[in-house]
């Protein structure tokens, strides 16, 4: 599933929450993918103007699972491993909310260049 | 597969049938083979005198205080005996059918997990059914030996019985293994339902008593637990404690932190009782701030601060008899 | 569309009903620090309970909406706050929400009555 983010990123967080939801996630789950997908797609929006959100349903026999990824052709983080570190958990001047959503996933990786940025998150729960 | 060298022709047993490839003597002799399997089907008497003098060798063995009785009696035996025994004579005419062939080895593992599940049925702990288990092997060797009419392929032979049991033990042990894991398993996920309730204290205060190691997925359920029961309830204080948690880490006071600042959130104070001196120390030492945690030594002095939280006191009643 | 903002004595009451894009939160922002200023409110209390995902950002705005609504002389009280929402926020880190919270409408009502009973308070006591 594929949901430009244009305007605002609250398409592209319940996108993810229905997913969730449809594939299985808690309830505590399903706000914690949306709150994390609004974090990096609000990032896409405020430095690069717009950008794509993909949703991919990686579930299988043992374990239901979602990864989210955001693209944007903006300038790019600088300092990808400052952006991460803790201090901007509160959303500074820089406030990326990378360390936030960081958090709430499973798993979670950035690569940013000048022109491409990409954020790969993945939320994974055995069956039980 | 060669044994002694000579092939001979496919003799039926005394105990019949159970399948091919006893390997015979031409001249009507039988087989070292054959003596096994022959052995195990009939069962005679000093094969059972063998197995319990083993079985009393190898308890009587390592207790350096008293003698413990033998794990099964001289009766017992012999009636497990009668069970056992031809289960494995099948389980050595099987594997001798074809040791290579794919059938040969299913059925043999597939024999092995049905007399497992007989032993492990009849209670014996995992020590005891070893000292069963190694005394029959050495019964059946001692056995074979003196009853073998033939030494040719003996040696071969009776590595291969020691061998074929061998295996079987380690098969047995690795399901007795595998069993109590998942009896484990069961019993933490019990523990798990039943250890997390939150319990209606007084009008706007509960308490939450915490039994047993708190790991990531016990904390999870636990907090989401809390706040639902915080809204529900609509209580404004909540007892959180932590006497029956054995183990207070980084990780536990982490969840502690989560908690109550979740539970800020949702208009209700947390109070966290039963951190031991020791814990304490520990967590301090760890560099972790305690003091934006409220806490209280004992579950009762936790509860009476909740009381004044809520703007009450437990009073005494006037000599009236109100 | 406006989130209404209703007058109840002293106190303002405002109930987000949906969801908010991050340009109708600061756009409510800006809508109840005027109305705080013009009818002289001694209190405001923000009832939340629609809404399912609070992200950094957010919460950011409902900080500063705090700060400046007492810079113009009212105290806040932020109300309805979700189980998964306050999980999740717990989650990305700590004190990310710097208002004073309670669990629904009637209890906020009764936390702002008391922290405004408790400003005159000490505004005699500083007095005398």
């Amino acid at each position: 599933m594929d949901v430009a983010v244009e305007n605002d990123v609250v398409t592209a967080r319940q996108a993810g929450r229905e997913l969730a939801r449809g594939l299985g996630f808690g309830a505590a789950d399903q706000t914690r993918l949306a709150t994390a997908i609004s974090e990096v797609a609000r990032n896409a929006l405020k430095y690069a103007g717009k950008g794509v959100c993909r949703i991919y349903d990686t579930s299988d026999a043992g374990a239901i699972g979602v990864e989210v990824v955001v693209e944007d052709s903006g300038p790019g983080i600088p300092d990808v491993i400052r952006a991460m570190a803790d201090g901007y958990t509160t959303g500074g001047s820089l406030g990326y909310g990378l360390p936030a959503a960081k958090r709430l996933v499973s798993d979670f990786q950035v690569e940013s260049e000048p022109g491409h940025t990409q954020v790969t998150m993945r939320m994974r729960r055995p069956r039980l | 597969m060669e044994r002694g060298g000579e092939m001979g022709n496919v003799k039926s047993n005394a105990g019949g049938g159970y399948g091919s490839a006893a390997v015979g003597q031409k001249d009507g002799q039988e087989g070292v083979e054959e003596t096994v399997v022959r052995v195990l089907s009939e069962g005679p008497p000093e094969l059972f005198e063998s197995w319990l003098e083993g079985l009393r060798s190898f308890e009587g063995g390592d207790s350096s205080s008293s003698s413990r009785p033998a794990p099964i009696g001289a009766n017992e035996l012999r009636e497990r005996g009668k069970e056992l025994l031809p289960a494995f004579a099948r389980l050595f005419a099987s594997v001798s059918a074809d040791e290579e062939s794919p059938d040969g080895a299913e059925a043999s593992a597939a024999l092995r997990r049905e007399v497992s599940a007989g032993l492990i049925e009849q209670g014996l702990t995992a020590g005891e059914l070893a000292a069963v288990v190694f005394s029959l092997k050495y019964a059946v060797l001692e056995t074979v030996r003196s009853e073998a009419t033939t030494g040719r392929g003996l040696d071969a032979e009776c590595m291969r019985v020691s061998k074929v049991i061998d295996e079987f033990a380690y098969s047995l042990f690795e399901s007795i293994s595998r069993m109590r894991e998942e009896v484990i398993a069961l019993q933490q996920r019990s523990l798990l339902e039943l250890s997390t309730p939150v319990i209606q204290l007084w009008d706007e205060i509960e308490l939450m008593p915490l039994i047993g190691m708190i790991d990531t997925g016990r904390a999870q359920q636990m907090i989401e637990r809390l706040l639902n029961s915080i809204v529900e309830t609509q209580s404004r204080v909540v007892v959180l404690d932590v006497t029956g948690v054995p183990i207070i880490d980084t990780d536990v006071a982490r969840h502690l932190f989560k908690t109550v600042a979740a539970a800020r959130m949702l208009g209700a104070e947390v109070i966290v009782t039963g951190i031991r001196p020791e814990a304490a120390q520990t967590l301090v030492r760890l560099g972790i701030d305690l003091e934006t945690l409220r806490t209280s030594g004992t579950l009762w002095s936790g509860v009476a601060r909740a009381f004044r939280l809520i703007g009450k006191q437990v009073a005494p009643l006037d000599e009236g008899g109100q | 569309m406006k989130i209404p903002i209703l007058k109840l004595g002293d106190v303002l009451l405002a109930s987000i009903q949906f969801e908010l894009t991050d340009g109708a939160a600061l756009e409510f922002q800006s809508d109840l620090i005027q109305a705080a200023e013009s009818t002289r409110a001694q209190g405001v209390v923000v009832d939340i309970t629609a809404l399912e995902v609070v992200d950094t950002f957010i919460a950011r705005v409902i900080n500063d909406t705090g700060s400046m609504l007492q810079l113009v002389g009212a105290r806040v009280v932020v109300c309805g706050i979700q189980p998964p929402v306050a999980l999740t926020l717990a989650e990305m880190g700590r004190e990310l929400i710097g208002v004073e919270t309670a669990l629904n409408l009637e209890q906020g009502l009764e936390k702002v009555r008391r922290m405004i009973a408790l400003d005159v308070h000490e505004l005699r006591e500083s007095r005398n």
